[in-house]
C-alpha cells in the first residue's frame, strides 16, 4: 500500500494496462476480449464504463454477461477518487485473480474532472501494488484530448494492443498524481463569500456552508451532504494544521464550490481513498467528503493545503445529456 | 449517577444537540461513565442531535466496544432521515452498531 515515487517495475501481480480504442467494434473487439478473457479463466470480472457502453458490451456478451459485474462509471467515477475504494471492495471480496475494466475518462468531461480522472489513474499504481488484479482502461482515440491519450501512456504501465500487453516506455508510477497534487489552485473568484475559522467556530462554518448552499439551491439531503463535507475538510485543519482555515464558497458553470485552506499539509498521496477503517483519524472524513461531491480537488505544497469540493447544481442527467459516441 | 439506576435498567445518555471534534471526547466519556457494573444496557439519545461527524461516530463505536468488552450493550437512539443518520450510512457504521428509530424502541431493545 505504500506510495513508492522511485518504484516503476512491473508488478507480476498487478497489471495495470491501457488501450485505445476508435469505434464501437474495435472497443467490443478489445474491451470485450478482455472481459471474455476473464470469464474463460473462471475468474471474478467488474466492468465500469460510462452507460452507453455498458449497454453495448452487455449485449455483446449475451449470455456471458450474468457473470459479470456491471457498474455505470458515470456514478461511480463522477467524483474519480470514489473508484479506487470500489474496486478494493471487489479485489477483496474475492480470493482469485479479479479482473477490472475501468473506464474513468471519457469525451465531454471537463478539464477539472480529467485532471482529477488522471491523478486517479496514476494512484491505481500505487493503491493495487502487490494485489493480484488485472485492470484495463480503456481511452477514447477519436474524442479525447491528445495530452489525456499522452497521459495515459505515464499512467499505465502496460499498453494492450491485439490482445497483447506491451511495456510503455512512458510509465511514470504515481509521478502524475504527485504533480497534479502539488500544483497550486488558480485564485478563488473575488467575490465568493469568505469565513475564517478556528476551532471554537465549527459551528459557525456549518451554518455559513448551510446558508450559503442553501441560497445556491440545494436542498434535503444534498445540502445536508454539503454541510457535512465543509465541516469534515474544516474539522481536518482543527486536527491536522495550526487549528485556523479560511473556508470560501461561490457557484460557477451550474456549480457549488467550496474551498477550504490552511496551513496543514496531506502526506499521503492516497488520503481518502483508503478502504473503510473505522478508526482511522482524519482519512476517514476525506473519505466522507468523495463519498459525497460531485469532484474533490486536494492540492497540498508548500503553499498549506487547499480542497475545492464540486455540487452539482441541476439534476444529474441533465448535466450528462452528451451522448457518447459508439 | 449510575449507582442510583436499578439493576438491569438501562442508562439513558442524552448526547448535545450537535456532536464534533470538539466535543466527541466528552461525548465518549459520558457513554464510558454509564458503563457501571450491573448496568446491562447504555442507551446513547441522539433524538436531540441534529448533527454528527467522523469523531462523533468514531466515539460511538468506541464507545460500543467499551461496553462489548464489558458484556453490557450499547443502543443508539437515532430518528430516521436526518443528517446523523446519513452519516452513519456513510461511514457504514450504522450497520455495526445498534442503531433504533426512537427512545423507547431503544429501551425496548
Amino acid at each position: 500500500m505504500t506510495a513508492t515515487t522511485g518504484d516503476k517495475t512491473v508488478d507480476a501481480r498487478f497489471r495495470h494496462l491501457a488501450v485505445f480504442y476508435e469505434t464501437g467494434q474495435d472497443y467490443l473487439d478489445q474491451v470485450g476480449g478482455f472481459v471474455r478473457r476473464g470469464l474463460a479463466a473462471r475468474e471474478p470480472v467488474l466492468v465500469a464504463v460510462p452507460a452507453a457502453r455498458l449497454r453495448m458490451l452487455r449485449r455483446a456478451l449475451d449470455g456471458a454477461a450474468d457473470a459479470v459485474t456491471f457498474i455505470d462509471m458515470q456514478d461511480l467515477g463522477r467524483n474519480p477518487a470514489r473508484i479506487i475504494p470500489a474496486i478494493r471492495r471487489f479485489t477483496d471480496a474475492h480470493q482469485d485473480r479479479t479482473w477490472f475494466v475501468g473506464e474513468p475518462i471519457w469525451a465531454g468531461r471537463t478539464e477539472a474532472e480529467t485532471r482529477e480522472a488522471t491523478r486517479h489513474e496514476a494512484l491505481i499504481n500505487a493503491a493495487f501494488r502487490g494485489v493480484p488484479t488485472t485492470i484495463l482502461c480503456p481511452y477514447d482515440r477519436t474524442g479525447l484530448a491528445s495530452q489525456t491519450l499522452d497521459q495515459a501512456y505515464e499512467t499505465h504501465p502496460q499498453i494492450e494492443a491485439e490482445g497483447q500487453p506491451w511495456p510503455s516506455q512512458a510509465y511514470s508510477g504515481i509521478d502524475l498524481a504527485l504533480a497534479i497534487g502539488g500544483e497550486p489552485q488558480p485564485p478563488a473568484p473575488a467575490d465568493a463569500a469568505v469565513l475564517s475559522y478556528q476551532r471554537a467556530n465549527l459551528p459557525l462554518v456549518r451554518r455559513f456552508a448551510r446558508d450559503h448552499a442553501s441560497r445556491a439551491g440545494l436542498a434535503g439531503q444534498g445540502l445536508d451532504d454539503l454541510v457535512i463535507a465543509v465541516h469534515e475538510l474544516a474539522a481536518n485543519t482543527i486536527a491536522h494544521a495550526d487549528g485556523h482555515g479560511t473556508l470560501r464558497i461561490w457557484t460557477e458553470q451550474g456549480r457549488l464550490v467550496c474551498e477550504v485552506t490552511d496551513t496543514g499539509h496531506i502526506s499521503d498521496p492516497l488520503a481518502g481513498r483508503h478502504s473503510s477503517r473505522p478508526h482511522e483519524g482524519g482519512g476517514h472524513g476525506l473519505r466522507l467528503v468523495h463519498q459525497v461531491c460531485d469532484l474533490v480537488e486536494v492540492r497540498s505544497g508548500s503553499f498549506g493545503t487547499n480542497i475545492r469540493i464540486h455540487r452539482d447544481l441541476v439534476a444529474m442527467d441533465q448535466a450528462q445529456s452528451q451522448p457518447l459516441a459508439g | 449517577m449510575t449507582d442510583q439506576i436499578a439493576e438491569a435498567t438501562p442508562a439513558v445518555v442524552v448526547l448535545p444537540a450537535e456532536i464534533d471534534v470538539t466535543n466527541s471526547e466528552s461525548a465518549f466519556g459520558l457513554l464510558a461513565a454509564a458503563l457501571a457494573p450491573g448496568v446491562p444496557v447504555v442507551i446513547a439519545d441522539l433524538t436531540a442531535t441534529s448533527f454528527c461527524d467522523t469523531s462523533g461516530v468514531r466515539a460511538l463505536v468506541q464507545a460500543h466496544e467499551e461496553a462489548a468488552a464489558r458484556g453490557a450493550q450499547l443502543r443508539l437512539a437515532v430518528p430516521p432521515g436526518g443528517s446523523v443518520r446519513r452519516v452513519l450510512e456513510l461511514t457504514g457504521l450504522g450497520r455495526v452498531l445498534n442503531v433504533y428509530p426512537g427512545l423507547d424502541e431503544a429501551i425496548a431493545g
